[in-house]
């Protein structure tokens, strides 16, 4: 028996694992980031059930864009002592959280109960002028609760992006197709120079998966931190999912033509980033990959 | 459109199916197709292959889980293209997986009435059931979509590291597992 006889042997598997194999990657992923920050996701669910079991009765102590901040910081905060994956939104299909529920809870007051449709994608002018939409503002902790800083905006800022391709092109983003940048490049570097300058910033990000569907994400850096928001719900394989990370760096790893966008915790020279990488990848989140001019 | 949707279409012999099929399932298609043949042209000749090997087996066939149908054919027809192209061209990635592959069974006398076509396949389910999940969903993007090690592990989240000891043991577990059952000795 050779190796090709083998290979043509599991061909004949059964077809649920197949299907299991392509299905239930978001959910492995989704297992390990419950398993990094079981303490986190528990509180969160909690606060969950504590805004859904009163939200007839007190919306508006949920849906205050600086309370909507807080509550998600205090979640960060907790997680410290892991510095990974730190919050899970939602994303189990079987759980329950629905488009309308996400907004909801984050503060979006704009949408009817029932309504499904994502808001209209529109590019902000001004946006592309700097570094954020408008100038944030600060709390006495440094961590911004303005209006572009509000994180159920970045919520429906990601869900009013398009799902067909010429559309995305269209939009603001920095659009990274299989490794090869298609659009906003000039976005992307506009928001590195700012975080090198130490300015508050936000960019949006379009990768694809392998079956071709747009994987939307939105980093926001205060000024400390870095904020990753990744919006999978067009990916017709996956469950309605979104997740959310927090790291404290944001490194480029420039090599070989290519560069990769790495988020840690771990603080590393800029120098020997591509050292400390290839030493223990675990440390390092790789997000973007993408091939340079 | 839901895949039974879909099959109805074959069923009524409408050309749309394969318009609906390509539209649904196109990309992983080539994507497999693509893994395994290594270049574009020939992914493409397979997925076109694979609508039509779809269109004359569906009557009477109807498939249970559609997308593993169409992949299980997409996969033998890119499979036959990689053997036929063997001799001019290699593509090192998937001869790659078909040596580690090899491993389990390298250098093993064959007990050919154990493994008649079918037989394997069963005894592989019955291995797959016996690992855990993530180890199953590894060997099967590696040995089955014929997935690289680098887009396991961006797709699972982990190490590269990781992803290849673990298939190096589930590889190992797998020639036990084969000689116990008589399929090596």
């Amino acid at each position: 028996m050779t190796g090709n006889d083998l290979f043509r042997e599991i061909g004949g598997i059964s077809e649920k694992y197949i299907a299991e194999a392509e299905a239930t990657k978001r959910s492995i992923i989704h297992n390990t980031v419950f398993r990094r920050s079981l303490a986190t996701a528990a509180c969160l669910m909690v606060c969950v059930g504590l805004y859904f079991t009163t939200r007839t009765g007190s919306k508006e102590a949920a849906t205050d864009s600086t309370g909507a901040a807080g509550h998600h910081n205090n979640n960060i905060k907790e997680d410290s002592s892991d510095n990974t994956v730190m919050n899970y939104v939602t994303g189990d299909t079987s759980g329950g959280f629905e488009l309308d529920d996400i907004l909801d809870f984050f503060g979006d007051n704009d949408r009817s109960e029932n309504s499904t449709e994502a808001p209209a994608y529109e590019a902000d002018s001004a946006y592309s002028e700097n570094c954020s939409p408008s100038e944030p503002e600060y709390s006495e902790e440094g961590v911004a609760v303005g209006e572009a800083f509000d994180y159920s905006n970045l919520v429906k800022r990601l869900l009013s992006y398009p799902n067909e391709y010429e559309a995305l092109l269209q939009t603001d983003a920095f659009i990274v197709e299989h490794g090869i940048v298609r659009s906003g490049m000039e976005r992307w570097d506009a928001f590195i120079d700012c975080v090198e300058r130490g300015v508050p910033a936000l960019v949006e990000v379009v990768q694809f998966t392998d079956e071709g569907d747009a994987i939307v994400a939105g980093i926001l850096y205060n000024g400390k931190e870095y904020y990753l928001l990744m919006d999978y719900s067009r990916d017709a394989w996956g469950n309605t999912d979104w997740l959310e990370y927090v790291y404290n760096n944001l490194y480029l790893d420039t090599r070989d033509g290519r560069t990769k966008v790495l988020l840690s915790v771990k603080n590393v020279e800029k120098d020997k980033i591509s050292e400390a990488f290839d030493k223990s990848p675990e440390d390092f989140f790789e997000w973007v990959e993408y091939v340079n001019d | 459109m839901e895949d039974s949707q879909i099959i109805d279409l074959y069923w009524q012999r409408s050309e749309n199916a394969i318009a609906e099929t390509a539209k649904k399932y196109g990309k992983l298609c080539r994507h497999i197709a693509m893994n395994i043949v290594g270049n574009f042209s020939d992914a493409e000749e397979c997925e076109n292959d694979t609508y039509v090997s779809t269109w004359n087996a569906i009557p009477p066939t109807r498939p249970n889980v559609f997308s593993a149908f169409l992949t299980k054919i997409v996969r033998n027809i890119a499979l036959n293209r990689y053997e036929y192209n063997k001799a001019q061209k290699r593509n090192h990635e998937f001869d790659l997986v078909l040596e580690e592959l090899e491993c389990c069974v390298a250098g093993k006398d064959t007990v050919e009435s154990a493994y008649e076509e079918g037989v394997l396949a069963t005894l592989l389910d019955e291995f797959l059931e016996q690992q855990s999940k993530e180890k199953r969903v590894m060997f099967v993007r590696r040995y089955w979509y014929s997935d690289s090690v680098k887009d396991i592990a961006k797709r699972l989240q982990i190490s590269e590291s990781k992803v290849k000891t673990t298939l190096f043991r589930t590889r190992n577990e797998l020639q036990d597992f084969l000689a116990k059952h008589g399929v090596i000795v």
